[in-house]
C-alpha cells in the first residue's frame, strides 16, 4: 500500500514537470499554428485552378490554341515552366527567364528546376491530377506519348503566324518535334549519341586516332589493342545500350519501326546478334567491363564513367552535351575527341542528329500565345542562348550557333564540331517518331530480359534477340 | 577516438583496476565499431571538399587534396536565386510543426487504444495498421487529385496538417509503451477521482516519455527527409524544402555538381544530428542512476 | 517467468481483484471517451486516408492508365497477369521475401546488442550513440548511392582490402549473387531507429526489478533472459511488426542505389510498383500488385498478433 502511495506521488511530480509543460503547449497551440502564414498568398497561381477534371484529364483531342492571339498580350500573365536538370541548367534558364520578364513586363514566371526523376513523378501525377505547368521538357519517346494522349498543344499556327520563328532553323531540325503532321515540341538543342575517346591514352598506347568512318571490326581490333597495351578497359560501358538498337539497324539501312508502328521494322536478327556476340567476346578477352562491373556507375551520369577515372580509354556517350561534365570531372588538362558510332562494315553512317530534348506546351496552357512567345525567344535569341550555352545541347538556330562558337570552351567546341561532321552523313533522325510502347519495351524488356541476361551469359544472343522481337512487337501492337 | 578513463595507474586497487580493463575494453571495442558505422559519412565530408576533378578521379581518398570551402559556397547559393537559407528555414518550419503535431496527436490516440474500452477497438486499430501497407506509390495520384480539388496544392496544408491526425507507427508505438506500465496506476488515479483526461496528462504522458522523445526524434527526420510529399505539392521553389532541393543538384544526362550534392548533404543531416544529440539524453538516466551498477 | 516478476515486484495490492471488477464495469461505460482520444485519428483516416486507399482498390480492377485518364473495368485481369503472365513480378515477390527475412532479423538483432551496450550511464555513451545512429539519418539522396558505390564498387573500399590480403576481389553492387546483400547490409547499417526503441524500452523498465533480482543474486545472463527479455517483449514485438512491414515495402535503397539491377535480383516488390505506375503509367496494375502485398502483410501481421500470446508480456494485464 505505501509503496503503492509513493510510486504515485513521484509520478505525479514527474507529471507536473513533463506534461505541463512543451506537450500541454503543444495542444493548446495546436490548431491555429496549423496553417501555416507563407503558403495562402503563393497559391494564388495558375497551378491551383486544377483545371481538368481529376480522371478524365484532358482525354479528347488536344485543345484548339484560341483565335484571337493578339489582344490579350498587354494583360498580366502567369507562366509556369518546369524542367529538368542540375544546378548549371537552373542557374541559366532562371536568367533567361528574368531576362524574357524584363522584356515583357506583363508576363511573371514562375518555374521549377527538379531532378529528372522527381521531374517526371510530378508531371505525371499533375498531368492525371490536373495541374501541367505551361512548359514542360520532354524526351522524343515522352513527347510521342504525351502529345498523342492530349497533353499538348501543335504549335503549327504559331509557325505559321511567325510568332513561333523558324526562318533560322534548318528544316529537318524543325520537323524532329513533328508528330503526325503537327509540331508538338521544339528542339532545346541538337545531341547526337557518340564514343569519346581519351586521346592522351591513345597517345600513350601509340595508336592513332580511328577515322570517324570506323567499322564494328575496327572498333573491336581497336578495343583489344587497347587493352593489351595499357592494361585497362578498351572501351566503357553501355556497349549494349538501347540507343544502339536504332543506330545498328539504321547503319544497316533498317527502320526499327514499321511505318505503322504497330510492329518492328526489321524481321532479320543478324546485325542485333552480330553485335551482342562482339559484346560477348571483348567482356572475355577483358577488353570491356563485364556488366556486373559496369553495373555501379551505370546511373550516375557521365561523370562517374570509367574514361574520367582513366580506367577506360574510350567510353559511350549518351549524348554529345554529355561532354561537357564528362570533361569537367575529369579535370581540364585531359583531351577528349567524340567519335560517331562505328558502323557496320560496307554501310552507311548509323548515328542521327537527334534532340536533346524538347520545349513543349501543354494542352491546358491558358495562355498558349505567351507560352509560345518565351519558346521563341528561348530558341532565336543570341542574347538568352549566350546565357544558355548550349548546355541543352547545340542550339538549331543556325545564326545563334555561328554566334555561341566565336568563343567555345574546348569541350563545346568539341561537341560543335562533331555535330558539323555528323551533318554530313548523319541517318535521318526516324520520320517516324518513337511509338508508344518504346519506354515499356525499354524498362520491361530490353534491358531485364534481353540485353542483361545476355550479358550475364544466361542467354544467347541468338534466342535474346528473337526473344526481343517478339515481345516488342506484342507491346507495340498493343499500344498503337 | 580511443578516450579512457586516465588515471594514474599507482593508486589503482586491484578492483579497479578490474574495472579499469573493462572500461578499456569497453571503449576500445565500441568505438572501434563506431568508425566502421560512421565510415561512409566521412567519405562524404571528405567529397564535399574535393574538387570536382577531384571528386571521381581521386573517389577512394580519405583525404582532399586541400581543404576547399567552394562546394559549399556553390550548393550554399541554391537554384535560380534561391538558396539554402531558403529552404532550410522552409524545413525547419514545416519540420517543427508537424513533429510537435505528430506526437501529440498520436500519443492522444494511442492512450485511447491502449486504456480505454470501446466499442470496434481492435477493428479501427488493425484498419489503422492496415493504413501503414499499402504503397505510399499507388497513393499518390488521387490523393493529389483530392488535395488539389481542396485548393492544396501549393501550400504546405498537405505537408503538415495530416500529421495532426496521428501516425500510424507512432501510435503502435506509444500503444506497446503504455501497456508495458502497470495499470494499477491508472486505477489508483482513478479511485482518488482523476478523469482520463487528467490520467492521460498526469500519469501517462510522463511515464512514456522515452517513446514521445524517441517519436518526437523520428518525427523529426522523417518530416525532414521526406522529399515525395513536398515533391507533389509544391510548385513553387521558394516553398522548397531542404530535401527536395537536395534531389534538384543530379542530372543524370548532364553537368551534376556533385561536390554540392556532397556539401549541401553534409549541411541537411546537422539539424537532425543535433535533435538526436539533445533529445537522445532523455534515454541515458533513470537506469544508470539507480539500475545496473558496473 | 511472470512467477518471478510478481515476486520481485511486490505490488500485489490486497484489494486488487475487487477493484478491477468495479472498474471494468466503469470502463464499458467509456465508450465515448475513447473516441474522443481516438478522433484525431479516425478524423484524419476519413479525411484524408481513406479516398486514396478506396480509390487504389477501385483501380486495381481497371486497366487504368495515368496519362489516357479513361479507367475501364477489367475485373481480374491484373492479377491474372501478375499471377500467371509477369516473370517480372515473381523476381520482385523473390527479392523482396528474401531481402525482408534476412534485413530484419539481422537488423533488430544488431539493434538489441547495441541499445544494451549503450544503454548503460557510462562516460561518452551519448557521443557513441549518435555515432551509431548518424547513418540511419542519411536517408535516400543521391549521395547515398554513390558512397555505396565507394565501398562496394571495383575500386572501392571492400575490394581495396580484399586486395590488399592477396583474396579475389568481386564488383559486388553489379554481381547477381551479392548484389541484394548490399542493401541488407546497407539496411543492417542503418539499424538506428530499432535501437533508439529499444533505448527507450530498456529506460521505461523500473530499475526496482533489476536491484530486487541483484539482491536475489541473479547473474548478468539471469537478469537479461528473466527481466529484460520479458518487461522488453512488447517492444521488442512493435520492433518485429513493424520492421517487417517495412522490409516487405523497401523502396529508396533500391531505388537510389541499384534500381533493380542486376538482373532484376534488387527489383524490390514496391519498386516494380512504382515503375509501373511512373515508366509505364501502368496504375491499375500496380494498384492490383499494391493491394496483394497489402493481403499478404496484413496476413502475416496478424498471424504476429497471434503468436504474440504466447511471448509478449504486458503490465496492463489486458488482452
Amino acid at each position: 500500500m505505501s509503496t503503492g502511495k509513493l510510486k504515485r506521488r513521484r509520478f505525479l511530480q514527474m507529471a507536473t514537470m513533463a506534461g505541463a509543460g512543451a506537450f500541454l503547449a503543444a495542444c493548446g497551440g495546436a490548431a491555429p499554428a496549423a496553417a501555416p502564414t507563407t503558403a495562402p498568398e503563393q497559391a494564388a497561381g495558375p497551378t491551383t485552378d486544377a483545371p481538368a477534371a481529376p480522371t478524365a484529364a484532358p482525354t479528347g483531342a488536344p485543345a484548339e490554341p484560341s483565335a484571337a492571339p493578339t489582344q490579350e498580350a498587354a494583360q498580366a500573365v502567369d507562366l509556369r515552366f518546369v524542367w529538368w536538370g542540375g544546378q548549371l541548367r537552373a542557374d541559366i534558364t532562371t536568367q533567361v527567364i528574368h531576362m524574357f520578364e524584363e522584356e515583357n513586363p506583363n508576363v511573371s514566371f514562375s518555374y521549377e528546376p527538379l531532378g529528372f526523376d522527381e521531374y517526371w513523378t510530378k508531371m505525371t501525377t499533375q498531368a492525371a491530377g490536373g495541374g501541367l505547368p505551361d512548359v514542360m521538357q520532354h524526351g522524343s519517346s515522352t513527347l510521342v506519348e504525351w502529345a498523342q494522349k492530349g497533353f499538348l498543344q501543335p504549335l503549327d499556327e504559331y509557325v505559321a503566324a511567325g510568332s513561333l520563328d523558324f526562318s533560322d532553323i534548318p528544316e529537318t531540325l524543325q520537323n524532329h518535334g513533328k508528330i503526325d503532321g503537327k509540331i508538338y515540341g521544339v528542339s532545346a538543342g541538337s545531341n547526337a549519341n557518340g564514343i569519346v575517346i581519351d586521346l592522351d591514352a591513345f597517345d600513350k598506347a601509340g595508336i592513332a586516332a580511328p577515322e570517324d568512318t570506323w567499322t564494328w571490326s575496327d572498333f573491336e581490333a581497336l578495343a583489344l589493342e587497347l587493352h593489351e597495351k595499357l592494361g585497362i578497359w578498351g572501351f566503357g560501358m553501355y556497349l549494349h545500350h538501347i540507343d544502339l538498337w536504332r543506330i545498328i539497324y539504321a547503319s544497316a539501312g533498317q527502320e526499327l519501326y514499321s511505318s505503322d508502328r504497330k510492329s518492328l521494322g526489321y524481321s532479320d536478327d543478324k546485325p542485333l546478334v552480330d553485335h551482342m556476340q562482339m559484346i560477348l567476346r571483348l567482356q572475355e578477352a577483358g577488353a570491356i567491363p563485364t556488366l556486373a562491373e559496369e553495373t555501379e556507375v551505370a546511373s550516375q551520369g557521365p561523370e562517374s564513367q570509367f574514361i574520367v577515372s582513366g580506367q577506360a580509354a574510350m567510353d559511350w556517350l549518351a549524348g554529345s552535351n554529355q561532354l561537357v561534365a564528362l570533361w569537367g570531372a575529369a579535370g581540364e588538362n585531359r583531351r577528349f575527341k567524340i567519335l560517331p558510332i562505328p558502323r557496320i562494315a560496307g554501310m552507311k553512317q548509323g548515328t542521327a542528329i537527334r534532340p536533346s530534348q524538347f520545349v513543349a506546351v501543354t494542352a491546358t496552357s491558358k495562355q498558349p500565345e505567351e507560352a509560345v512567345k518565351f519558346i521563341n525567344f528561348f530558341t532565336n535569341s543570341i542574347e538568352a542562348n549566350k546565357v544558355l550555352n548550349a548546355e541543352r545541347g547545340v542550339p538549331i538556330n543556325t545564326k545563334v550557333l555561328e554566334a555561341l562558337s566565336a568563343d567555345a570552351q574546348p569541350a563545346q567546341q568539341a561537341i560543335y564540331d562533331y555535330l558539323a561532321r555528323l551533318a554530313k552523313d548523319s541517318a535521318p533522325y526516324s520520320v517516324i517518331p518513337d511509338p508508344v510502347g518504346v519506354e515499356e519495351i525499354r524498362t520491361n524488356i530490353y534491358y531485364p530480359e534481353f540485353s542483361d541476361p545476355i550479358r550475364y551469359g544466361m542467354l544467347s544472343p541468338q534466342e535474346g534477340a528473337a526473344l526481343l522481337r517478339e515481345k516488342a512487337n506484342e507491346i507495340l501492337a498493343a499500344n498503337n | 577516438m580511443s578516450i579512457q578513463t586516465a588515471k594514474p595507474l599507482s593508486k589503482v586497487s586491484n578492483k579497479q583496476l578490474k574495472r579499469l580493463l573493462g572500461s578499456v575494453f569497453y571503449h576500445g571495442f565500441v568505438s572501434a565499431l563506431s568508425i566502421v558505422m560512421i565510415y561512409p559519412l566521412l567519405w562524404m565530408l571528405a567529397s564535399s571538399f574535393k574538387r570536382k576533378d577531384e571528386i571521381w578521379t581521386k573517389a577512394s581518398s580519405l583525404i582532399p587534396e586541400q581543404l576547399n570551402f567552394q562546394n559549399y559556397v556553390e550548393g550554399w547559393r541554391g537554384f535560380g536565386g534561391i538558396s539554402f537559407t531558403t529552404y532550410f528555414s522552409n524545413s525547419l518550419l514545416i519540420t517543427v510543426l508537424s513533429t510537435v503535431l505528430a506526437v501529440f496527436s498520436s500519443a492522444l490516440v494511442a492512450y485511447g487504444f491502449a486504456r480505454l474500452s470501446f466499442r470496434w477497438k481492435n477493428v479501427w486499430f488493425a484498419l489503422m495498421l492496415t493504413t501503414m501497407m499499402l504503397p505510399i506509390q499507388v497513393q499518390i495520384i488521387p490523393q493529389y487529385i483530392m488535395f488539389s480539388r481542396i485548393g492544396w496544392v501549393n501550400t504546405y496544408f498537405p505537408l503538415i496538417l495530416p500529421h495532426m491526425f496521428g501516425t500510424p507507427f507512432f501510435i503502435f508505438m506509444m500503444v506497446q509503451f503504455i501497456r508495458g506500465i502497470p495499470i494499477e496506476l491508472d486505477e489508483a488515479a482513478e479511485i482518488d477521482g482523476c478523469g482520463k483526461g487528467r490520467i492521460f496528462f498526469t500519469i501517462i504522458l510522463p511515464l512514456i516519455k522515452p517513446a514521445l522523445v524517441t517519436a518526437a526524434i523520428f518525427a523529426f527526420y522523417w518530416s525532414w527527409d521526406d522529399f515525395l510529399t513536398p515533391l507533389i505539392y509544391l510548385n513553387d521553389p521558394k516553398l522548397y524544402t531542404i530535401s527536395l532541393a537536395l534531389r534538384s543538384f543530379a542530372d543524370p544526362s548532364s553537368v551534376t555538381n556533385w561536390g554540392g550534392v556532397f556539401a549541401m548533404g553534409i549541411l541537411a543531416l546537422i539539424p537532425v544530428f543535433i535533435i538526436f544529440v539533445l533529445f537522445q539524453r532523455y534515454l541515458v538516466e533513470g537506469i544508470s542512476t539507480t539500475g545496473l551498477k558496473g | 517467468m511472470r512467477y518471478s516478476l510478481e515476486n520481485i515486484e511486490q505490488r500485489a495490492l490486497p484489494s486488487k481483484g475487487a477493484v478491477l471488477k468495479k472498474l471494468s464495469k466503469r470502463r464499458r461505460r467509456d465508450n465515448w471517451i475513447g473516441y474522443l482520444f481516438i478522433a484525431p485519428w479516425l478524423i484524419g483516416f476519413f479525411g484524408f486516408t481513406f479516398f486514396p486507399i478506396a480509390a487504389s482498390l477501385i483501380l486495381s480492377f481497371t486497366d487504368y492508365d495515368i496519362l489516357s485518364g479513361q479507367p475501364n473495368w477489367i475485373g481480374l485481369k491484373n492479377f491474372e497477369t501478375m499471377f500467371f503472365k509477369d516473370p517480372r513480378y515473381w523476381r520482385a515477390v523473390k527479392a523482396t521475401l528474401y531481402f525482408a527475412f534476412t534485413s530484419v532479423p539481422l537488423k533488430l538483432i544488431f539493434a538489441l546488442a547495441v541499445a544494451m551496450l549503450l544503454m548503460r550511464g557510462r562516460r561518452l555513451v551519448g557521443i557513441y550513440r549518435a555515432l551509431y545512429y548518424a547513418p540511419s539519418i542519411v536517408g535516400g539522396s543521391v549521395a547515398v548511392s554513390v558512397m555505396w558505390q565507394q565501398i562496394f564498387g571495383n575500386q572501392g573500399l571492400i575490394n581495396a582490402m580484399l586486395r590488399a590480403v592477396d583474396l579475389p576481389t568481386r564488383p559486388w553492387l553489379g554481381d547477381p549473387r551479392t548484389a541484394i546483400w548490399t542493401l541488407i547490409l546497407l539496411a543492417v547499417w542503418q539499424f538506428g531507429s530499432p535501437m533508439l526503441i529499444f533505448l527507450a524500452g530498456l529506460k521505461q523498465i523500473p530499475s526496482e526489478y533489476y536491484e530486487a533480482a541483484e539482491i536475489d543474486g541473479a547473474d548478468l545472463f539471469a537478469k537479461f533472459f528473466r527481466i529484460t527479455l520479458p518487461l522488453l517483449s512488447p517492444v521488442i514485438f512493435f520492433n518485429l511488426v513493424m520492421q517487417l512491414i517495412y522490409g516487405f515495402m523497401t523502396f529508396t535503397q533500391a531505388y537510389v542505389i541499384t534500381s533493380g539491377k542486376p538482373l532484376d535480383t534488387t527489383l524490390f516488390y514496391n519498386l516494380y510498383v512504382f515503375n509501373r505506375a511512373f515508366s509505364d503509367f501502368d496504375l491499375g496494375y500496380s494498384a492490383a500488385m499494391s493491394w496483394v502485398l497489402l493481403l499478404v502483410i496484413a496476413l502475416v501481421s496478424a498471424l504476429m498478433f497471434q503468436l504474440s500470446r504466447f511471448w509478449v508480456f504486458y503490465e496492463a494485464g489486458e488482452k
